[in-house]
């Protein structure tokens, strides 16, 4: 008598922990609550280089209180700038990859084209971002710029 | 006076085999219904997040004994699932499926005794179930392209014919008439379907295949007349 509810209870086990997505082909985002909250620009390290010339880097600190990056918990952000002034809200993604731990943020309005930082650090006090473009300028040299943005609370 | 003594005792006798046919009422039932469900449904696939969804059943039910039942059934309704806006994989879609399936099933009448306990008795509509289909999906929408991730695309195909194995529990109850012939039967359950792929969502992606679970309420109605005869009482 007793084989006929232990047959039960495996279909029914069965049954109920098939309910369940398909995760595998997600992309990994990372959910860390350090990343949550109003992060203010500090630093701006640009870093340039090109074939055939020298190196040249500059740092900025000229920032204000209207320069930061806030991470809502809805994959919101909220982007403000003083210079050019501008405010917007676009959608970010925080994600494991093969680079490490990316922060993808989504474009804003006109020029403003999103961007893919590596997180270089992230603490309950800091947050470094690191992000590499190459491309041609007009004359067709193949120049690299490294940006490197550090922000606090 | 001899012939008159035989036919007090024919009449007699018919009658006590009258009687005793009376004896066997509960015995009988209808070797096959026609039904008709309502389902909701939940896709378990690709997409992040769940959407519940209606669907309309129609079946033709054979009846080897009460307790034992072949059923054919034709599903038709809506799928959907995923929110473009709010996941970071942008997957949505919804799926105008149709799906045709065979389904064996057996009540624990057919196991159990159920004559000497109300417990028993009660537990004897339960049923298991399952069987071989398939599900044709239609997506009419159908998200590709992720707003929150830039560049991250999830392929798959608008349209697709998949194999399904169904795997149901539930409970019929049966409505008797004056007989004690159950020609009317409420039919609630809880079903999953496995399909043999990942096209249920429209999308092809990972290392899992899609399901859709159902709960779903229905009503069968006995055709014929009910004139099998099974080898234990069905009504208590």
């Amino acid at each position: 008598m007793k084989k006929p509810y232990l047959i039960f209870l495996t279909i029914l086990t069965v049954l109920f922990s098939s309910c369940q997505i398909d995760r595998s082909g997600l992309p990994k985002t990372i959910n860390n609550s350090n990343l949550y909250g109003t992060w203010y620009l500090k630093t701006e390290l640009i870093a340039g280089s090109s074939a055939g010339t020298a190196p040249t880097s500059y740092v900025l600190h000229n920032f204000n209180q209207n320069d930061f990056y806030k991470f809502n918990t809805d994959y919101t952000l909220n982007f403000s700038s003083s210079s050019p002034p501008i405010a917007y809200t676009t959608y970010y993604t925080f994600l494991t990859t093969d680079n490490g731990q990316t922060l993808n943020i989504g474009s804003g309005p006109g020029k403003h084209t999103g961007a893919a930082y590596i997180v270089n650090k992230l603490t309950r006090d800091s947050l470094i971002l690191f992000n590499a473009v190459t491309a041609n300028d007009v004359s067709g040299v193949i120049y690299t710029t490294n940006t490197t943005l550090m922000f606090a609370h | 006076m001899n012939y008159l003594l035989k036919i007090s005792f024919l009449i007699v006798s018919i009658c006590v085999i009258t009687i005793g046919a009376k004896a066997q009422i509960g015995y009988n039932f209808s070797q096959y219904d026609v039904g008709i469900a309502a389902g909701i449904n939940r896709v378990y696939g690709d997409a992040e997040t769940f959407t519940n969804t209606p669907s309309a059943h129609f079946n033709f039910n054979y009846n080897a004994t009460p307790f034992v039942n072949y059923v054919f059934e034709i599903q038709t309704g809506q799928l959907k699932g995923g929110n473009s806006l709010t996941t970071v994989s942008g997957r949505q879609f919804v799926n105008n499926f149709t799906s045709v399936m065979l389904r064996g099933q057996v009540q624990a009448g057919e196991i159990i005794d159920y004559s000497q306990s109300h417990i028993a008795n009660a537990f004897k509509n339960l049923y298991l179930s399952t069987g071989i289909g398939f599900v044709v999906n239609h997506l009419t929408k159908v998200n590709r392209n992720s707003i929150l991730l830039p560049g991250f695309y999830t392929p798959g195909m608008n349209n697709s014919n998949e194999i399904l194995i169904p795997a149901r529990i539930g409970y019929e109850f049966k409505v008797f008439n004056e007989y004690n012939e159950s020609n009317f039967k409420i039919d609630i359950g809880y079903q999953y379907n496995f399909i043999l792929g990942d096209g249920l969502d429209g999308y092809t992606v990972g290392n899992k295949n899609d399901g859709y679970s159902q709960f779903t309420l229905g009503i069968k109605f006995a055709i014929g007349s009910a004139i099998t005869s099974y080898r234990k009482q069905i009504f208590y």
